[in-house]
C-alpha cells in the first residue's frame, strides 16, 4: 500500500462510465447477490466492504469499520478516497448517485484512474445491489474539504446530494437497512460476518478491519501484517504441523500476482483456499488447479530425482493431504463464473500460478531436503493409506480374500464346538505342528501351524514373518474378520474358547512369540481384553534321572544352570590351597552366589575383547577395585576409575593434540596414513573413552568377596610355574577332588558334578520333543501351565516388536541380548 | 506396566487409557489400523536377524533340520 497512486484530485465524476440502468434487481435478487437466504443477506455487507478493501489494496485506504446498528442496520465506513460527488460528464448526476442506482457503474473499468491492481468488486453491479435491495441507504461521505450525504430508499434517489460541513479527512461511510420485503430473515450473524472479515485482514496484509455489533456491544478488529502466512499459521493451529515453516511463495508475471502461503499438518484432510482479487472462490478455478499442478510436479520431480518413491507412488491428492493453502491472485480481469464468483475461469492464471510456484516449491525442496523428505513422506504414507483402504473395501465387499475360502487347509480343527473347553493352538513350523498334532486331544483341541521363519540365504539373514497366507490362516481359523469402518470385532462368532500361542523357548521361538501376540493386540484386540488369548510353556531341557523313570522338564537356561549348580553344591567343599581355608556348607553357597552375580558381566567383558589378565596388568586393577573408565588413543591406553578424571584426561590429550598439529602444521598430516591402520583422512589420532557399564557389577561383588578374603587376581588363571600348571583352589566333594586355576572354574565345575547322574536333552525346537512329551509338558490341561495375557503383556508385546523391528542393527542386537534371551521378561 | 503411548503407523500421540472403549486402539484411527492390516499382509513387518553365511547355506542344504524348516528359502 506504499504505491504511487494518483491522488483523489484524479478520480473524479469523469471516471465513472455510465453503461446501463438498473433493472429488474429487485425483481430478481438472487442473480445479484447469490440468494435472499441469510448467505444473501451477508453478502451485502462483503460487497461494500470490498469496495472499501479495494481502495486499500491499491494504497488509498488503511482501515474498515463495520458496525452493526441496533435497528439491524448496518454502517461500512472506510478512510479510502471518498466516492466521486462531482457531476458526471453529460449525465447531470453527481457520480455517487450513478455509482449506487447504475449497474456497469464505478470506478473499477479504467486501469488508469488508479486502480492498478486487479479488483473485486468489479462488474459494477455490487454496491448498486445492495442499495437496490435496501429499504433505505445513506451514504456520507467525506471528501474536498466537505461532508457530502445523500439517501436512497428501494435503490432510488430520497434525496438531493447534501454538502453539509467542512472536514478534513477523506473516506466513504455506507449505512443501509436490508428490506424486509426481500429478505425474510434480517438478522446478521456477528459470528459469519467475523469469518470473512477476518479473511480479509489475512488476505489484505497492513489493513486494520474493526467489526462492532451495537446490539451486544462487542468488537473484534483484524490486523495481520504478515497475511497469507499468518492465515496458514490460523488455519493450522489446532493442528500438528508437518514442517515448522509456512513456505511462502509470490511472483508476478503478466500483471498477475500470485502469492501462496502452504503448510501441511499431520491431518488427512486438506484445506486449499483460493482467492481471486480477494474474492474466495469456493469452486476454485483456475489458479487452483494451478497450484495443484505445481505442488504435484515439484514434488513428483524432486522425489524421482532422490529416489525417494519405493513401495508407493503418492497421487496428487495424496501429496495434498493434511495439507493447508492459501492461494491468492490478482488478476487485471478477472472473470468469475457468476456475479457469487465461485470460480475464476481466466484461462492465463493457470499457466502463470503453474510456473511460479512450480519453480519456487522445487527450489525450496532442494534448499530444504530434510524437510522435502518429510512432505514426501507424507504423501507416500498417504498413498499407503490409500492403498490400505481399497484392500479393506474389497474385503469387505467379497467378504475378504482374507476371511473368504473356509479354513485353512493347514488348521487340525477338533471336534468340538463348545467355546467353554475348546482352545486352538498356534505352533511355529509344521514339523512342531506334526507332534501336536499327534499329541492334542482332538475332541478339544485344534492345532494352526504357522511359518514364521524364512532363510535368506543370498543375504545370510533369518528372517521372521507373517506373510499373508499366515495372517489370513489366523482369520480363517479362528473366525473373526478384521474391523470395518470402525466396528469392534465381533468375537462372539469365534470358534474356540481360548487362542494359544506354543512357540519355541528358544530366542526364535520369542520373536515369532512376540510377532503373534502384537498382531493379535493391533488386529484382534478384543480377543486380548476377553482373556481369551494364552501362551503355552514349552520346557527347554529334558533332566532324565537314572534312578528314576520318568522325567523332569526345565522351562528355561537359567533355571536349568541355577538346579544344577545346587546339585553341584551339596555336599561340596572348595579349598584355598594358599591358606588351606575351607569353604562349605551355608559359607560356600554365600560364594557361590556372588560368584553367580558375576558370571555375566565377566562373559559381556570377554566378549568385548578384553581378557581377565589384561584387565589386571593393563587395565590397573587393585585387588578388590577395577577401573571402569578406559581412554584409547593411538597405541596407547589408560584406565581411570572415575568418570571426570578420564574425561579431563581426554580434554588434555586433545589440547596436546591441536597445539602439537598447530606447532607442527602439515607435517602432522604427511605421516603415512597406512603405517598405523588409520584411513588416510582421519588425521585427528582417536582419542576414545570407553565406559565399561559391566565393571560397576564387578566392584560391587568383588567388595563382598572380600570378607572371604578372595580378590581380583584370583579369578585370572593361575599359569605356569615349573612347566606345571598351578592349581590355587579345589573343589572337593564325597571322594572327588576337582583342581581349579582360578575362580572362575567354580560355577562350571560344581554344574558338571551336579549333572553327574542325569541325562539331559535341550530341545532345539517343539518339533524335537515327541507327541507325548509334548502333551505332558505343555497341552495337558490338567498339567500344562498357561500364562493368560493381558493387555499390558500384549503391550509390551507391541512395544518390544517396535524395538526388534527398529532399523539400528546395533540397538537390535543389544535389546535381543538383554530382553528377548530372558524369556520371563516376555510371558510376565 | 508398558503402554504403548504411540499410534504404531503414524506415532501419533494416544490419548490416556485410549482403549476404553475405542475401537481403532492401539490405533490412532481406523486409517492407520487398515495401513497396519496391509503391512502385515505384505509381509512388511519382520525382525531380520543377521545369521553366519555358512549357517545359512547349511540350512538351505539341509531343509529338514530344525531352523527355518520347509526349506523356504527365499532370494532378493
Amino acid at each position: 500500500m506504499s504505491e504511487v497512486v494518483p491522488s483523489e484530485d484524479d478520480y473524479t465524476g469523469d471516471d465513472i462510465q455510465h453503461l446501463k440502468g438498473v433493472e429488474g434487481i429487485r425483481k430478481r435478487p438472487a442473480m445479484y447477490i447469490g440468494g435472499t437466504d441469510s448467505h444473501g443477506l451477508h453478502h451485502l455487507v462483503y460487497e461494500v466492504v470490498d469496495n472499501s478493501i479495494d481502495e486499500a489494496v491499491n494504497g488509498h485506504a488503511s482501515e474498515v469499520k463495520i458496525q452493526i446498528n441496533v435497528d439491524e442496520s448496518i454502517s461500512i465506513s472506510d478512510d479510502g478516497r471518498g466516492i466521486p460527488v462531482s457531476e458526471v460528464q453529460g449525465d447531470g448526476r453527481p457520480a455517487v448517485e450513478v455509482v449506487l442506482t447504475e449497474i456497469h457503474a464505478g470506478g473499477k473499468f479504467d486501469r488508469d484512474s488508479g486502480y492498478k491492481t486487479g479488483t473485486g468488486g468489479l462488474h459494477g453491479v455490487g454496491i448498486t445491489a445492495v442499495n437496490a435491495v435496501s429499504s433505505w441507504l445513506t451514504a456520507e461521505i467525506n471528501r474536498e474539504g466537505h461532508v457530502w450525504v445523500m439517501d436512497f430508499e428501494k435503490g432510488v434517489r430520497a434525496s438531493e446530494l447534501r454538502q453539509l460541513g467542512r472536514s478534513d479527512r477523506t473516506g466513504t461511510k455506507l449505512s443501509f437497512l436490508p428490506d424486509a420485503e426481500i429478505f425474510p430473515e434480517t438478522d446478521f450473524s456477528f459470528d459469519v460476518l467475523t469469518r470473512r472479515l477476518q479473511e480479509l485482514a489475512f488476505l489484505t496484509p497492513g489493513i486494520r478491519i474493526t467489526l462492532q455489533d451495537d446490539r451486544a456491544d462487542r468488537t473484534e478488529t483484524f490486523h495481520y501484517e504478515e497475511g497469507l502466512v499468518e492465515f496458514v499459521k490460523y488455519l493450522n493451529r489446532t493442528q500438528t504441523p508437518i514442517l515448522n515453516d509456512v513456505i511462502r511463495i509470490s511472483g508476478e508475471n503478466d500483471g498477475v500476482e500470485v502469492d501462496v502461503a502452504m503448510q501441511h499438518n499431520d491431518g488427512y484432510t486438506d484445506n486449499v483456499r483460493a482467492f481471486a482479487n480477494n474474492i474466495c472462490n469456493v469452486d476454485g478455478g483456475t489458479h487452483l488447479s494451478g497450484f495443484k499442478g505445481a505442488l504435484t510436479r515439484s514434488l513428483n520431480t524432486y522425489a524421482r530425482k532422490n529416489n525417494l518413491f519405493k513401495d508407493f507412488t503418492p497421487s496428487a491428492e495424496d501429496f495434498r493431504e493434511g495439507l493447508t493453502a492459501i492461494i491468492s491472485v490478482r488478476v487485471p480481469d478477472p472473470q468469475f463464473e457468476a456475479q457469487t464468483k465461485v470460480k475464476l475461469v481466466n484461462p492465463e492464471v493457470d499457466g502463470i500460478v503453474q510456473s511460479i510456484v512450480g519453480e519456487r516449491l522445487l527450489k525450496y525442496l532442494e534448499e530444504n531436503p530434510a524437510n522435502a523428505k518429510k512432505l514426501i513422506a507424507k504423501g507416500i504414507n498417504a498413498a499407503e493409506a490409500r492403498e490400505a483402504a481399497r484392500k479393506s473395501r474389497e474385503m469387505v465387499r467379497r467378504k475378504g480374500a482374507i476371511t473368504t475360502g473356509g479354513l485353512p487347509e493347514k488348521l487340525r480343527d477338533c471336534r468340538s464346538r463348545d467355546l467353554e473347553s475348546t482352545e486352538l493352538y498356534l505352533v511355529e513350523g509344521d514339523s512342531a505342528g506334526g507332534s501336536a498334532d499327534t499329541g492334542r486331544d482332538s475332541n478339544i483341541q485344534a492345532i494352526l501351524p504357522l511359518r514364521g521363519k524364512i532363510l535368506n540365504v543370498e543375504k545370510a539373514q533369518l528372517v521372521k514373518v507373517l506373510d499373508n497366507n499366515e495372517i489370513s490362516n489366523l482369520f480363517r481359523a479362528i473366525g473373526v474378520s478384521p474391523g470395518a469402518g470402525g466396528e469392534e470385532m465381533d468375537i462372539s462368532k469365534r470358534r474356540y474358547g481360548k487362542i494359544i500361542v506354543m512357540t519355541d523357548a528358544d530366542v526364535d521361538g520369542s520373536h515369532i512369540r512376540t510377532l503373534l501376540l502384537t498382531f493379535i493386540f493391533r488386529h484382534m484386540r478384543p480377543l486380548v481384553e476377553g482373556g481369551f488369548v494364552y501362551i503355552a510353556q514349552p520346557p527347554l531341557y529334558r533332566v532324565l534321572q537314572k534312578s528314576r523313570k520318568t522325567p523332569r522338564y526345565v522351562q528355561t537356561h537359567e533355571t536349568m544352570m541355577l538346579e544344577l549348580t545346587d546339585l553341584g553344591l551339596d555336599g561340596a567343599g572348595l579349598v584355598a590351597k594358599t591358606d588351606g581355608t575351607i569353604f562349605d556348607g551355608e559359607n560356600l553357597q554365600r560364594v557361590v552366589a556372588v560368584l553367580r552375580e558375576m558370571e555375566h558381566p565377566l562373559e559381556l567383558m570377554e566378549r568385548r575383547g578384553i581378557d581377565l589378565k589384561y584387565l589386571l596388568v593393563k587395565g590397573g586393577a587393585e585387588e578388590t577395585r577395577l577401573r571402569r573408565f578406559r581412554v584409547l588413543w593411538g597405541d596407547s591406553e589408560r584406565w581411570f576409575f572415575e568418570r571426570d578424571k578420564a574425561d579431563a584426561f581426554v580434554k588434555k590429550l586433545e589440547e596436546d593434540h591441536s597445539d602439537k598439529s598447530a606447532a607442527t602444521g602439515d607435517d602432522a598430516t604427511a605421516d603415512d596414513p597406512d603405517s598405523n591402520g588409520q584411513p588416510p583422512d582421519e588425521v585427528e589420532p582417536a582419542c576414545q573413552l570407553v565406559d565399561l557399564h559391566e565393571i560397576k557389577t564387578l566392584n560391587e561383588q568383588l567388595t563382598k568377596l572380600k570378607d572371604f578374603g578372595f580378590t581380583f587376581p584370583d579369578f585370572v588363571s593361575a599359569g605356569v610355574q615349573n612347566a606345571e600348571q598351578v592349581y590355587p583352589f579345589r573343589i572337593e566333594r564325597d571322594d572327588q577332588t576337582v583342581p581349579l586355576t582360578s575362580l572362575r572354574e567354580v560355577l562350571p565345575e560344581l554344574r558338571k558334578l551336579g549333572e553327574k547322574g542325569l541325562t539331559l536333552t535341550r530341545f532345539k525346537g517343539l518339533g524335537e520333543m515327541n507327541s507325548e512329551e509334548l502333551w505332558d509338558t505343555s497341552m495337558d490341561p490338567d498339567k500344562r501351565v498357561l500364562l493368560q495375557i493381558q493387555m499390558d503383556d500384549a503391550a509390551a508385546s507391541d512395544e518390544i516388536f517396535r524395538v526388534l523391528m527398529g532399523d539400528h542393527v546395533e540397538p537390535r542386537r543389544e535389546f535381543i541380548e538383554k530382553h528377548a534371551l530372558d524369556v520371563k521378561e516376555l510371558d510376565i | 506396566m508398558i503402554q504403548p503411548l504411540h499410534c504404531p503407523v503414524c506415532e501419533k500421540k494416544l490419548p490416556a487409557r485410549a482403549e476404553a472403549g475405542v475401537s481403532s486402539f492401539p490405533f490412532c484411527s481406523d486409517r492407520c489400523r487398515k495401513v497396519d492390516l496391509l503391512r502385515w499382509c505384505d509381509g512388511r513387518y519382520a525382525i531380520v536377524e543377521d545369521i553366519d553365511p555358512q549357517v545359512a547355506q547349511f540350512l538351505k542344504e539341509n531343509p529338514s533340520l530344525p531352523g527355518p524348516g520347509e526349506g523356504n528359502a527365499v532370494s532378493d
